[in-house]
């Protein structure tokens, strides 16, 4: 089966700074996907172009068969977008924007919409411009899962979120991808709210894909290492074998993709001492900056 | 199947232009009855004053218009219809919401544009008419054709200020929004300085295929802007 998502050595740039550098990925009918990435690391551009809000200046990307830049209306149809920052007709009310939206839509679903906004306990005569950000989240939200799309595209969803909008966002999104076979392609800065969610993750950094693997194989594949620092592992660099190197107090740690014995040999071979080893449990979120640096 | 999704997104883009145009779209109009209300009561009160050869007087030394409130009417009008059409729709990266719509954002640019443009011509069509009309309570029917041809320059100055506006929005570029906004205030000005009955008459057709040719600027720009991140 053709995939919904296909990023072919992809490139963009603003102004001669090069942002993307040859991003290739693949999204798959089904699951939640992750597209993660530190601060500048190209996740906007890459979604401007998926969005067909930006034509890349050199590679190829197509969404559900279309070139991004030149997505067709009944494409369109059947991809729901989040906005970043819920950008969303603030002149109308809740019910207006309702009454706007099934227009374009054949398979809206009013009773999801419904269920969604019925929860903020507020009247449906109230404009967007005057809910709060959190509520102003959810009826966002409610429209894209009205639309019952085949491709879900979740600009940075967090943003703005407190932790009990940002969970209760989470929880719709995990029961609506179960429940209808959504595919979701979403971004967010706030990596650990994604730990229970995706499925299948891409990690980007410079422009390029970093890491893809599916949830489970990260976690059982990543691993980190803490021993004694000496002034000899202060010499230690990040390599193919040591994903991350760093060195706090009194302290050096060490990530890697390999297994203990393949790591424990390698800086024997640099001279050393392992005093203190001892395995450290990653967390979503260690996981990624040891993957992505913390700077 | 396909004319039916058609059917039903030109119903849902009418749907929110008659949102956004439901009450502020009645102001022109409102300004259009208190302006023909004016030059009623200015052209009785120049007959009951001094009798029926003020009003002759004025026509034919070209002294004094009784529509001059008028002057400003359709520019400021064009510019207000566009404002209320397009600022929600273009500001704060909203025409991202209108370039996902699954329709050929041409078409909605167009339906969207005729329904303003409509409404323009509704308002300099009405003013027209009825100001004619008032002009031959007092005065012979020729008199009445000249206040048109002293309307319709103003009139023209309402479209090319809507059509000015409305690119005004959907740039995303400021220097070109400020080239755009003097050289639509070149025309605008040419335009509303016609001043007598009659001016700028032989110069018409081509002040017309100006506005016109404002109006096919749109949809260029309305691609840049989606080409360069539809903000």
């Amino acid at each position: 089966m053709a995939p919904l998502i296909e990023c072919d050595q992809l490139r963009h740039g603003y102004a001669g700074k090069q942002v993307l550098n040859g991003l290739s990925f693949q999204v798959r009918k089904g699951g939640i996907y992750g597209l993660l990435g530190k601060n500048g690391a190209g996740k906007t551009t890459t979604i401007n172009i998926l969005m067909g809000f930006l034509e890349p200046s050199g590679g190829r990307c197509r969404v559900l068969g279309d070139p991004s830049h030149r997505l067709r209306p009944e494409t369109r149809r059947k991809i729901g977008l989040l906005h970043e920052g819920f950008t969303q007709h603030d002149f109308m009310t809740i019910a207006e924007l309702e009454k706007f939206y099934r227009h374009f839509y054949p398979h809206w679903q009013p009773q999801v919409f419904a269920q969604l906004v019925q929860k903020l306990q507020v009247p449906a005569s109230r404009r967007l411009s005057k809910l709060s950000f959190g509520q102003r989240s959810q009826v966002c939200l409610a429209l894209v899962m009205a639309q019952r799309p085949e491709l879900m595209i979740l600009d940075d969803y967090s943003m703005g979120l407190d932790a009990g909008y940002r969970r209760l966002l989470l929880d719709y999104l995990h029961a609506y991808a179960r429940e209808y076979g959504t595919t979701i392609l979403l971004t967010s800065h706030v990596v650990q709210d994604l730990e229970r969610l995706i499925d299948h993750m891409f990690i980007i950094q410079n422009g390029s894909l970093l890491y893809s693997a599916e949830r489970g194989r990260f976690f059982e594949s990543l691993r980190q290492w803490r021993f004694r620092r000496t002034p000899q592992a202060d010499l230690l660099e990040k390599t193919d074998l040591l994903t991350s190197v760093e060195h706090i107090g009194r302290h050096s740690i060490v990530c890697s993709f390999h297994d203990e014995a393949q790591v424990r040999q390698a800086l024997r071979q640099k001279d050393v001492a392992l005093e203190d080893w001892q395995e450290i449990p990653l967390g979503f979120e260690d996981a990624f900056l040891s993957l992505t640096g913390k700077y | 199947m396909k004319n039916t999704h058609a059917s039903m997104a030109v119903r849902g883009l009418l749907y929110k232009e008659w949102i956004k145009l439901r009450y502020l779209g009645l102001l022109p109009f409102a300004l259009l009855l208190i302006a023909l209300g004016d030059s009623f009561y200015d052209m009785h009160g120049l007959k009951s004053a001094n009798g029926g050869q003020a009003l002759w007087h004025a026509v034919i030394f070209r002294s004094h218009m009784p529509f001059e409130p008028m002057r400003y009417l359709p520019l400021s009008s064009g510019i207000w219809l566009a404002a209320v059409q397009f600022a929600p729709e273009c500001l704060n990266r909203r025409l991202r919401l209108f370039f996902h719509l699954p329709v050929d954002e041409h078409k909605a640019l167009c339906l969207i544009l005729g329904l303003g443009a409509g409404l323009l011509s509704a308002l300099t069509g009405g003013l027209c008419l009825a100001q004619a009309a008032l002009i031959s309570l007092f005065m012979p029917v020729e008199a009445a054709r000249l206040s048109i041809l002293a309307l319709t320059p103003w009139c023209l100055a309402g479209f090319v200020a809507y059509a000015v506006t409305a690119l005004i929005f959907i740039e995303t570029s400021p220097v070109r929004r400020l080239w755009h906004a003097g050289i639509g205030a070149v025309f605008v000005l040419a335009l509303t300085d016609a001043r007598g009955y009659g001016s700028h008459v032989d110069g018409l057709p081509w002040f017309g295929l100006i506005a016109a040719l404002w109006f096919a600027a749109i949809g260029n720009v309305l691609e840049r802007a989606k080409r360069g991140g539809g903000s």
